[in-house]
């Protein structure tokens, strides 16, 4: 169990500083001088010499990685270039916004994902299971920008229910979380079904059965955890994929969260911000990585036990 | 002699229904056990053995397989009529079944101990947790299992497999039922761990008056636990017999193989011979005797009718053989 | 083309194995036999080959030019001129639907073409030498997987600039780690085989080996790759091109009309909905031809 955990440890700061390097390159391989690229022809050649200064590119490119390394640790990226804000406290105040946003779609997926996999497999073969696999085809194919859309024009437009745009009261949340989670409950269900599929063949199911347990106790309480562990790496890629999908839903409902940063930025070319928002969205995505696979331990034993990889 | 069946079944056929066509494990099968008493069912791989068994808890998945026909007359109740929820009352409790496969039968996130209590908290919850767990112990401490305390709070990949058949029986005993299924208990198991679950098993029947039905390809199990054999091949029932008129004198020519075939150590090595060919697949099922194409007394005839299941006395035989013997 | 060089070989290969008894041409016979058999498979495939034939002959079925422009019919229902309407700038909206198809098929095949070329490479040197070339491939594949999906995208085209061309390298980026993984893996159990063993025990050309016995051996997994890859390499062209990052205006691209739509909702809801119905239409054809395609090559894979 310690040696899985040093382990993956061990892994997860070799990926952080290989995040940190590719982000780093992600900027300084833009062809020509970046600061020329995010200033545009607004610039003439003093100016650019003035803002190369300012934010340290003049130096030379290890230098220039130890600093931004430096920075990362200390939670210290500089400025934005257009906003003058600090960049660190730009991503805070948009990381708020998206993750409750994240948060409350993540719990619509899991929730709708897993009944509705866990329904389909009881069924299975039947026409329900066709039925909700069909939905759940569905609901991958459709980009989530696209079901914003409509979702706005149903409940918004037509019918006059929910609103249109932003956060400022809790009804703000239904539609973009159901915008955003659709895709993801989709994929779960599938997973979750077929991760059933392959659990209740297994001997132990039987075991179960003959025990004289409830058919309903057999799939929740002897099939669900053993079916949970590819489901729970899904969850943990999809919660990472959610951070990131969600600015498209910020960009369909004008919301201001670390997506809209994101996507400001880059149209912007804001040197500091962009790779700010890279950086740490990545960051985010393999610490919650890192706690999947650390909450294995929790589901299979074998690995408690320190059998398993 | 008449005894009370505490299981009957009458012509159970059970089918699976697959892409490559209609697999008929069990066909037309009969037989009953009474309380006190094993059966020891016998016949090589894939004969429908554990179809049998898995029939009789209603454990058949469906689809593929289906009970499509027979009678099983629990204490003269029919299972086969039983809603889920009766079934479900009677699984674990009245009927319980060791499986085949002890390596895998137990689930792999729950401990030990949580296993055992299920079963118990589910048929007797009339007990407190403090009882149950008491008597979760006992049942740990029945079949041998060293530590009991400890191994309570284990997963089954920290048991060996010898330890977990026994867990499996120790399932299976926990609310004493009358009737109990073993699905080759001591196939997975070395010879010394195998006696001693033989001698649990005898125990049970001597102790609690159950009925067992005990399946196994090894005929030396056989000869030690079982009071009636009934021999399978290709899902329908050979012979029947006591075991002492099995071992004396075997009727059905694929009897008569498999006793050829024990590999027994006080005789010849000469006298074991195999039985050449192999089962049949279902489709590839002679329209005759199952057993025709491997038998040396077939004739024209064995090839092209199926034999009926003659009585003999108290046996019962299915050759062309015996046939105008049963007015003896 | 590239990628049916790999069929070619692989006949040339089951000659080779129907030597030693093992029979390769049945395996292919019976796939495809039990593909026929999935209905759903064959309708999605028929859809997707009419998407083909119109990529072909966009110019001959759109009644109008997707870029002209007219101002004064901008945003109009359906009419007999403009038979789904017109968007802003008075352009056809159903034309600039059929020219969406070329961008989103040709973004999801090159893509997901140049990925698996990428990601076969990869995979095999990785499985096949070992050792610290493996170790190499796997951390740069980590670091690969250590980025969402749309992030990823968005800093490579953030690199690169937008335009049709660099969304096929960013989505090839994006999506050669799967393949490289299963590859790789795949290769790993196949040089356990006896007769690879063999080969590279008798001193056989690591090149040939890896040409004519491992490469050949993984075709299911490839075409099941590319498959189900190019319904992801679409639904990213659409989000990036939705966000401003990919197609750049005037061409039609789904994902930007969306993105122009959206703007008009309350007055033509219709023009938001019908390219997100475009994309659906083709992404679903491929995720269940897809689906369909490994259940019948590879019906181990059907649970990974
Ligand atoms: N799910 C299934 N689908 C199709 N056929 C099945 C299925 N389960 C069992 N069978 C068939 O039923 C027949 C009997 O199987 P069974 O498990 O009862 O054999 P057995 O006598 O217990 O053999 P063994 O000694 O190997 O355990 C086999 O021929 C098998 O092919
Ligand atoms: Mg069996």
């Amino acid at each position: 169990m310690l040696l899985y955990i040093a382990k993956r440890l061990c892994q997860t700061v070799f990926v952080l500083v290989g995040i940190t390097f590719a982000t780093f390159c992600l900027i300084n391989i833009v062809p020509g001088d970046p600061v020329q690229v995010m200033l545009e022809k607004r610039a003439d050649p003093e100016m650019i010499q003035q803002v190369r200064h300012e934010l340290g590119t003049d130096k030379p490119l290890p230098e220039q990685y130890i600093n931004f390394v430096e920075g990362a640790v200390k939670f210290d990226l500089g400025k934005s270039y257009f906003s003058k804000e600090p960049v660190m406290s730009m991503l805070l105040r948009g990381f708020l916004v998206t993750a409750k946003l994240a948060a409350i779609s993540f719990l619509f997926a899991v929730t709708i994902g897993i009944s509705c996999g866990m329904l389909a497999a009881i069924k299975r073969g039947k026409p329900t299971d066709s039925f909700l696999m069909m939905i759940a085809i569905l609901g991958m194919s459709a980009p989530s920008f696209w079901i914003a859309i409509i979702l706005q024009i149903i409940f918004g437009l037509k019918l006059n229910l929910l609103p249109l745009s932003g956060l400022d009261q809790p009804l703000c949340y239904i539609l973009p979380s159901i915008a955003l989670g659709t895709r993801y409950a989709a994929s779960i269900a599938r997973i979750t079904r077929t991760s059933m599929l392959d659990v209740i063949k297994q001997d132990y199911i039987r075991t179960a059965r003959a025990k004289g347990v409830k058919e309903s106790m057999v799939f929740i309480k002897h099939a669900l955890k053993n079916a949970l562990i590819p489901i729970v790496t899904l969850l943990g890629t999809q919660l990472g994929n959610m951070l990131a999908g969600s600015m498209l839903i910020e960009k369909v409902f004008s919301i201001s969260g670390i997506g809209k940063l994101a996507v400001d930025s880059m149209t912007n070319r804001d040197l500091p911000l962009v790779q700010g928002t890279v950086l740490y969205i990545a960051v985010i995505f393999v610490v919650i990585n890192l706690i999947v696979d650390l909450s294995y331990a929790l589901i299979d034993p074998k690995i408690r036990y320190g059998k398993g990889a | 002699m008449i005894r009370d069946n505490l299981l009957e079944v009458n012509h159970l056929k059970t089918y699976f229904y697959t892409d490559e066509g209609v697999v008929k494990s069990v066909d037309d099968v009969s037989f009953s056990v009474q309380p006190s008493r094993t059966l020891g069912i016998v016949g090589e791989s894939g004969c429908g053995k554990s179809i049998t068994l898995l029939s009789i808890m209603r454990l058949i998945e469906n689809p593929p397989g289906k009970i499509v026909a027979g009678e099983i007359l629990y204490n003269g109740e029919n299972l086969l009529k039983k809603n889920k929820e009766e079934m479900r009352q009677i699984r674990g409790n009245n009927i319980a079944m060791i499986f085949q496969e002890p390596m895998t039968s137990l689930n792999p996130v729950y401990t030990i101990g949580e296993q055992i209590l299920e079963s118990i908290s589910i048929h007797r919850p009339e007990l407190d947790k403090g009882e149950a767990r008491e008597r979760a112990l006992a049942m740990l401490k029945m079949v041998n299992i060293p530590m009991p305390e400890k191994r309570f709070n284990e997963y089954p990949h920290q048991l060996s497999g010898g330890m977990r058949q026994r867990v499996m029986i120790a399932i299976a005993l926990s609310c004493e039922p009358d009737l109990l299924l073993c699905d080759e208990p001591t196939t997975a198991l070395d010879v010394t761990v195998q006696a001693q679950i033989l001698e649990l098993i005898n125990d049970l029947k001597k102790k609690a008056r159950a009925a067992i039905i005990m399946v196994t390809h090894d005929l030396g199990v056989i000869s030690e636990v079982a009071d009636d054999v009934m021999v399978m091949y290709a899902g329908k029932v050979v012979e029947f017999a006591t075991v002492d008129q099995i071992f004396a004198q075997p009727m059905h020519p694929y009897t008569c193989g498999l006793i050829n075939c024990i590999p027994s150590l006080d005789k010849e090595v000469e006298r074991l011979s195999t039985i050449p060919g192999m089962v049949p697949s279902f489709n590839e099922m002679p329209k005759g005797c199952a057993f025709a194409p491997r038998c040396s007394r077939a004739t024209q005839r064995c090839k092209e009718n199926m034999p009926e299941l003659i009585d003999i006395g108290e046996r019962k035989v299915r050759c062309f053989l015996y046939e105008g013997k049963d007015t003896e | 083309m590239k990628f049916f060089s790999f069929f070619y070989r692989k006949n040339k290969y089951i000659e080779d194995v129907a030597e030693q008894g093992i029979e390769y041409t049945s395996y292919y016979q019976d796939s495809f036999r039990r593909l026929k058999k999935n209905n759903a498979a064959m309708i999605c495939l028929s859809v997707l080959a009419l998407m083909v034939l119109i990529v072909i002959f966009a110019p001959w079925i759109s009644p109008q030019d997707p870029n002209a422009q007219s101002l004064k019919d901008a945003l109009r229902g359906p009419s007999a001129q403009y038979f789904l309407g017109t968007d802003e700038y008075g352009r056809d909206i159903l034309s600039r639907i059929i020219y969406g198809t070329r961008i989103s098929l040709s973004v999801g095949i090159i893509s997901q073409v140049l990925a698996t070329a990428i990601g076969v490479t990869m995979g095999v040197l990785a499985g096949y030498y070992g050792g610290y070339i493996d170790s190499l491939i796997s951390r740069v594949m980590e670091i690969f997987a250590a980025f969402p999906e749309l992030i990823f995208a968005m800093g490579i085209m953030y690199v690169l600039g937008p335009g049709v061309s660099n969304i096929f390298i960013a989505l090839a980026l994006l999506s050669w780690v799967s393949t490289a993984r299963l590859i790789r893996g795949q290769v790993l159990q196949l040089k356990q085989k006896e007769y690879v063993e063999a080969c590279i025990a008798s001193g056989g050309a690591s090149f040939q080996i890896i040409v004519r016995h491992l490469v050949p051996n993984c075709i299911s997994t490839i075409i099941i790759m590319v498959t189900l890859g190019i319904p992801g390499a679409i639904m990213s062209e659409a989000a990036l091109s939705f966000l401003g990052l990919g197609v750049q205006p005037p061409t039609a691209s789904w994902g930007s009309m969306i993105s122009a739509a959206q703007s008009y909702i309350s007055l033509i809801p219709l023009y938001s909905v019908l390219p997100g119905l475009a994309i659906i239409i083709v992404v679903i054809s491929f995720n269940i031809f897809g689906d369909g395609l490994r259940d019948a090559l590879d019906p181990k894979l059907k649970n990974q």
